[in-house]
């Protein structure tokens, strides 16, 4: 648990404000809570200070009028996962492939599946859905229902 | 030379899954790959919120046809941990065990594939052979070839009484046997050797630098194994090492896969030996209280990852399931830079894709007959496509 809680203790004092909700739920697992603006900040922080520069994933999720980020980082076992949020009717992050280059296709995905407009990604281009996928639609957001293509038996009660 | 842009794919005799690689080359030296990946997305992850954990086991088990153990041990792990609940040592022993046999049947699978795509068809016949022990001990113990259906939230479904354990002992040690032959096969053949050392390089910095998992990234001297570094199931009770090679080519690839064979026997070897008594699973709840957690696992083709978030009902609010084989894109992509047209097979297969773990969705829209077509449309579009590419 040294790692963890050295990690946390850096933060708070690095960062102050800009980070917030340091929760360490178990062994191994750490989820923080960053300002969007200063996300690049604390990536570049962990990168030099403690050599993480294994991205495991972005995972979008729809919360409500926001949509919510966590870039999960991995280094020996350890997963910090960092969470921004940005909002629902204008959703956008700036690139992290110019720090870390291993996000250039989770970062795709979120753009595809959530509608999370990447800015500056060096290659943005549809990564899962077809090339003639309409514009504006983006599947795993709430509002997106399952029974809008065939074999759509599963309904909302 | 003027460049030459080849396309390879979605539908191409070469390819075992549908995935398009564009390829301009020079001569024969590719000068830069383009994939595009998209061909087999089952949107599994929107599935999975509408439907119960239990029901998801088995959606999980069917990302992928190959490691479809892991996905579902990956997803009830995380139900567990959400619910804080202890799984009796029993069940995380059967567990591990078919972990374990799924990982030696991937790696025979591939070793017969790899063998294959260099022109060795007498090692992909031998393999394939062999690679029927392991199937007809997963069908024994589990009534299943492929999607085992062993798990459950809060443990295993089936137990192994001693018939079957003798049985998992006998083979192992026919397999180990066999595997043997296959390292000196892989390390001493010279039509092997000739195909496979100096192809497909990819330096542990790279390899570091845009985030290689599993044997791709151990066959480029990283020591990065999620049974070592965050264990599961019973990875921390059972000894074993983590295999890496320093050789940093297909042949670093084959041989953390052909040693890792040798780990897995093993691991179940030990597993069965002292495999605890008692019960194989506790009683779950099925509504899951709110919260979020990261389950890890290392399945055959490396890292796995689900982020499950849980809303206190038997439904989960999001699933995130990040496949080896994606992390895995960006490397490839490296590899088969700078590389010649006849080894784009062999590379791509090196690191062990599985296409339809990585996409997960086909879209048809029923209503308005958009995405279905007959064969003269798909011909006309398939010209269409490439000559707005071009």
């Amino acid at each position: 648990m040294e790692v963890e809680k050295e990690i946390k203790e850096d933060l708070l004092k690095t960062f102050k404000e800009y980070v917030s909700n340091i929760k360490i739920s178990r062994a191994r697992r750490v989820f923080i809570d960053v300002k969007k603006e200063k996300l690049k900040d604390v990536l570049l922080h962990l990168r030099d200070k403690y050599g993480i520069t294994h991205i495991s994933t972005i995972t979008a999720v729809d919360v409500n009028e926001n949509i919510e980020l966590l870039y999960h980082l991995l280094k020996d076992g350890v997963c910090i996962s960092l969470r921004i949020h940005t909002p629902k009717n204008a959703p956008d992050v700036d690139t992290v492939t110019d720090i870390l280059p291993g996000a250039v296709l989770y970062e795709l995905e979120i753009q595809d599946m959530m509608g999370v407009v990447v800015k500056d990604h060096p290659d943005p281009k549809r990564l899962i859905l077809p090339d003639d996928w309409p514009d504006g639609i983006y599947p795993l957001r709430k509002d997106w229902k399952v029974d809008w293509v065939e074999g759509g038996e599963i309904k909302e009660e | 030379m003027a460049e030459i842009t080849i396309p390879i794919g979605p539908q191409h005799p070469a390819l075992k899954e549908p995935i398009n690689i564009t390829l301009k080359v020079e001569g024969e030296v590719i000068v830069e790959p383009i994939l595009r990946i998209g061909y087999n997305h089952r949107g599994i992850e929107k599935a999975m919120e509408a439907r119960s954990y239990i029901q998801n086991i088995y959606l999980a088990e069917r990302v992928c046809g190959i490691c479809s153990h892991v996905h579902s041990s990956t997803l009830v792990q995380g139900a567990e941990e959400l619910l804080e609940l202890e799984i009796p040592r029993r069940g995380l022993y059967i567990r591990t065990i078919f972990l374990e046999l799924e990982r030696i049947h991937s790696h025979l699978l591939w070793l017969g594939v790899a063998a294959h795509e260099v022109g060795f068809d007498t090692l992909f016949m031998y393999t394939w052979r062999d690679r029927e022990i392991v199937m007809d001990l997963l069908e024994l113990i589990s009534g299943n070839r492929v999607n085992y259906a062993m798990n459950t939230v809060g443990g295993t479904r089936r137990d192994i009484n001693d018939e079957q354990k003798k049985k998992l002992l006998k083979g192992m040690d026919a397999l180990e046997e066999r595997t043997k032959y296959y390292v000196k096969i892989a390390t001493t053949e010279p039509t092997f050797l000739k195909r496979v050392e100096g192809v497909g390089i990819l330096k542990k910095e790279v390899a570091k630098k845009l985030c290689a998992v599993g044997p791709t990234a151990r066959g480029s001297g990283l020591r990065m194994d999620i049974r070592k570094d965050d264990p599961y199931a019973a990875y921390d009770e059972i000894p074993f090492e983590a295999i890496t090679s320093d050789l940093c080519d297909v042949m670093g690839r084959t041989v953390v896969r052909v040693k890792e064979l040798l780990e897995a026997y093993k691991i179940i070897k030990y597993a069965v030996n002292n495999l605890p008594a008692g019960e194989i699973r506790k009683k779950a709840r099925r509504k899951i209280p709110e919260n979020e957690i990261l389950s890890y696992t290392e399945a055959p083709r490396g890292e796995l990852l689900y982020y499950i978030k849980s809303n206190g009902t038997e439904k989960p609010e999001r699933v995130k399931i990040r496949t080896p084989t994606l992390a895995n894109i960006p490397s490839t992509i490296e590899m088969l830079k700078g590389g010649y047209i006849a080894d784009i097979p062999i590379v791509f297969a090196a690191m062990d894709p599985c296409i339809a773990c990585m996409d997960r969705v086909i879209l048809v829209d029923k209503k308005n007959n958009e995405r279905s077509m007959n064969w003269e449309a798909l011909r006309r579009y398939g010209i269409k496509w490439y000559e707005v590419k071009r």
